[in-house]
């Protein structure tokens, strides 16, 4: 059993317990997933203000500005997750149709178009350690990001699947308890410290219901954009977002 | 200098950077301690097969502690040993029976067959020892603080600007891993911002070494004398200042402090109690503390940020709200114990911040060796090892470590400004003619 953390990555904590016969393997892996974590924090802070989203961020408008490949491959999912979530799920907290970006450049038509991976970025980091852990053969693993966003590949050495128990932040109650095997679990919501922090983009209304959402999916970046984006869906978005989905169904807590 | 036999134990330089890459990328590492870029698993690898062969100037305790380190390190050779004091001599040659003695180190400096030399010698015999080595062409490794006064660290800085040998002063702090996984935490922004340093150094103890007869008694006592010692501030503080300069990439500008001689009341000139407030141009203040008689609080260099609080001795951290979750632990010790059960993973990182406690994190897994600062010799894995490891990969190189210099010039500066003010009894403020364009205010 190889246990990596890292204690401090893009806002969160992120820990992995990888189990592989060879540790030279696990090692190498490790190295490659903190380099990839590092070099997505480094360019996606929006609070530093020398990262590349910082820039964008705050470039003059109608100004072109260089695009590294890595961004650019996260606004095209971004995008193509606004389209399928009916502009529910948005990292340019504005709207996709402001900003023209392709082959390394980008631009920002309105001010008030600002690039935001917060809600991505986990579920990104979680499918590329998905594709990485089982492209070197590694079928047993858990891993967690921030405790909202978790991947459980196989099964724990002890039983079946992957056990977490998902806890009411307003009583402490036990919600659900769900196995993971080959799959992700991402959780949204509101808690009694921190809340209203999920806006609606079309309305412009923020949630502030005792609510929580969880996602449990194959694809750790599905899940994460859905907990998002069923926090705010109303019954008729929900029906149109299943129409992109598939099987996977979000269960919403209303506490 | 090639040799083929190699004895001992490769004493992990290699390992150590090795695993702090795995940690959290080797290039983080390098970036917030940029001095390892001489001493990589690569460039190691590059030099097997060959030794360094050093010197060692000033074979008293710390010295001989020197010793059995250099022991451990396979790419060194220890080929001559100088004291005035024979006893120590002898027991120095004990320990490297096939090495030369010299009691005169000029002596020692002129013979070719030396590519580096270790010096830990009395604070007043820094500065003239480490410039004539280095006007000798000898490589320099030099125990802190750097020199007696500003005077004499400025013209080693000046030296050092014109040699091409490689010089570095034990501040073994830069070279020990927690500290340097510490580094890259706080610059990823795990304690916030940096709003204060609280640093302190306690011990119950007089501080002397048993002096055979009273002539002896400044030769061997020399760190209770001002003549040849800047007391707690050059002894202890030196590395805890610069383990705060490197916390917050700048250099305070003043100094205020009280100094007294409060318990050891024996004819000793250097204060047994400091109490030393440092200031950064941004309001941020190093609150330094020394006292050696009493020891509850130890030693601890703490960092405190908007987000937690660094404990940098002890290897731990406390986060003022604690979203860290059980879970994993849960998970591992699940394995360890073959059970099997769910675990929270989801939940406590929603939990309302209620926790009375802080909870301790460790800064680097595994083990951690934690220096409660009682030893006035030193002790196993501080970094001392690996700082002169890596002196002598550079003996071989001849690559200069980068920063380690200049570190070592400004956390002495501090000390001595810190002495200063205590003196004075008032404000001072660090003189222009000592600042050097590493400084940043």
């Amino acid at each position: 059993m190889f246990h990596g953390s890292i204690p401090h990555a893009m806002g969160s904590r992120f820990d992995a317990l990888l189990f592989a016969p060879r540790r030279e393997v696990v090692e190498g892996l490790w190295g490659e997933i903190t380099a990839l974590i590092e070099e997505l924090d480094s360019r996606l802070n929006r609070f530093s203000p020398t990262s590349e989203v910082s820039h964008i961020n705050h470039a003059e408008v109608g100004q072109i500005q260089p695009l590294s490949e890595e961004v650019e491959r996260l606004l095209q999912l971004g995008e193509a997750y606004y389209r399928q979530t009916e502009g529910l799920f948005d990292i340019t907290l504005g709207g996709f149709d402001a900003l023209t970006f392709g082959e390394g450049a980008i631009c920002r038509h309105r001010t008030e178009v600002m690039l935001d991976f917060g809600g991505i970025a986990k579920g990104y980091v979680l499918r590329e350690v998905k594709q990485r852990l089982q492209a070197v053969g590694i079928g047993q693993a858990f891993v967690d990001f921030g405790g909202s966003s978790i991947l459980g590949l196989g099964s724990h050495p002890y039983g079946e699947g992957w056990q977490v128990e998902l806890t009411s932040p307003y009583d402490g109650r036990l919600l659900e308890r769900f196995t993971l095997r080959d799959e992700s679990l991402s959780t949204s919501g509101n808690t009694p410290t921190y809340h209203g922090h999920i806006c609606h983009p079309k309305r412009g209304e923020r949630c502030e219901d005792r609510r929580v959402v969880a996602v449990k999916s194959p694809d750790p970046l599905d899940a994460e954009v859905l907990s998002t984006a069923w926090m705010i869906a109303s019954e008729q978005e929900q029906q149109q977002m299943r129409k992109h989905f598939g099987s996977v169904e979000p269960v919403i807590y209303n506490l | 200098m090639k040799e083929t036999k190699q004895e001992g134990v490769d004493i992990s330089l290699r390992k150590f950077i090795k695993e702090l890459g795995y940690l959290a990328g080797g290039a983080a590492v390098l970036a917030t301690s940029p001095w390892l870029t001489a001493c990589t698993p690569e460039k190691l690898k590059e030099i097997s097969g060959n030794r360094a062969r050093v010197a060692l100037i000033g074979t008293g305790s710390r010295g001989q502690y020197h010793l059995h380190n250099l022991k451990l390190i396979p790419h060194a050779e220890v080929v001559a040993l100088c004291d005035n004091y024979e006893p120590h001599l002898k027991e120095a040659l004990a320990l490297f029976p096939n090495a030369r003695t010299y009691t005169d180190y000029r002596k020692m400096l002129e013979e070719k067959d030396i590519d580096g030399v270790i010096i830990s010698t009395p604070l007043n015999w820094h500065a003239p020892m480490t410039l004539d080595a280095l006007a000798a062409g000898k490589h320099v490794f030099c125990e802190k603080a750097m020199a007696h006064s500003m005077e004499e660290c400025k013209a080693i800085y000046d030296a050092y600007q014109h040699s091409d040998r490689a010089l570095y002063f034990c501040m073994q702090r830069m070279y020990d891993e927690k500290y340097i996984r510490a580094m890259q935490l706080i610059r990823s922004g795990l304690i916030g911002e940096v709003t204060g340093m609280r640093c302190h150094w306690f011990r119950n103890a007089d501080w002397r070494r048993p002096c055979p007869s009273p002539e002896l008694e400044r030769h061997i006592n020399w760190r209770l004398y001002k003549e040849s010692s800047g007391g707690l501030m050059t002894e202890l503080a030196s590395h805890q200042l610069e383990v705060c300069n490197w916390v917050a990439d700048k250099m305070p500008e003043s100094a205020i402090g009280m100094g007294d001689i409060v318990y050891w009341k024996d004819g000793r000139e250097v204060y047994d109690s400091v109490n030393v407030i440092y200031r950064y141009s941004n309001g941020v203040k190093i609150n330094y503390e020394s006292l050696i008689s009493n020891k509850y609080n130890g030693m601890e260099d703490q960092i405190l940020g908007t987000k937690g609080t660094m404990e940098l001795a002890k290897g731990l951290y406390y986060l003022e709200e604690d979203h860290s979750t059980s879970g994993i632990k849960q998970l591992i010790n699940q394995v360890q114990e073959k059970a099997f059960a769910a675990i929270p993973a989801a939940g406590p990182s929603w939990r309302p911040e209620t926790q009375g406690k802080y909870r301790p994190h460790a800064i680097i897994s595994g083990e951690v060796h934690v220096n409660h600062g009682q030893s006035t010799v030193g002790v196993d894995k501080d970094g001392s090892d690996v700082i002169l490891s890596a002196f002598c990969q550079s003996c071989i190189t001849g690559e200069k470590a980068k920063n380690v210099v200049e570190e070592a010039y400004c956390s002495t500066l501090l000390c001595l400004l810190g002495n200063k003010a205590m003196e004075a009894r008032e404000l001072v403020y660090l003189p222009d003619e000592y600042k050097i364009p590493y400084m940043k205010f």
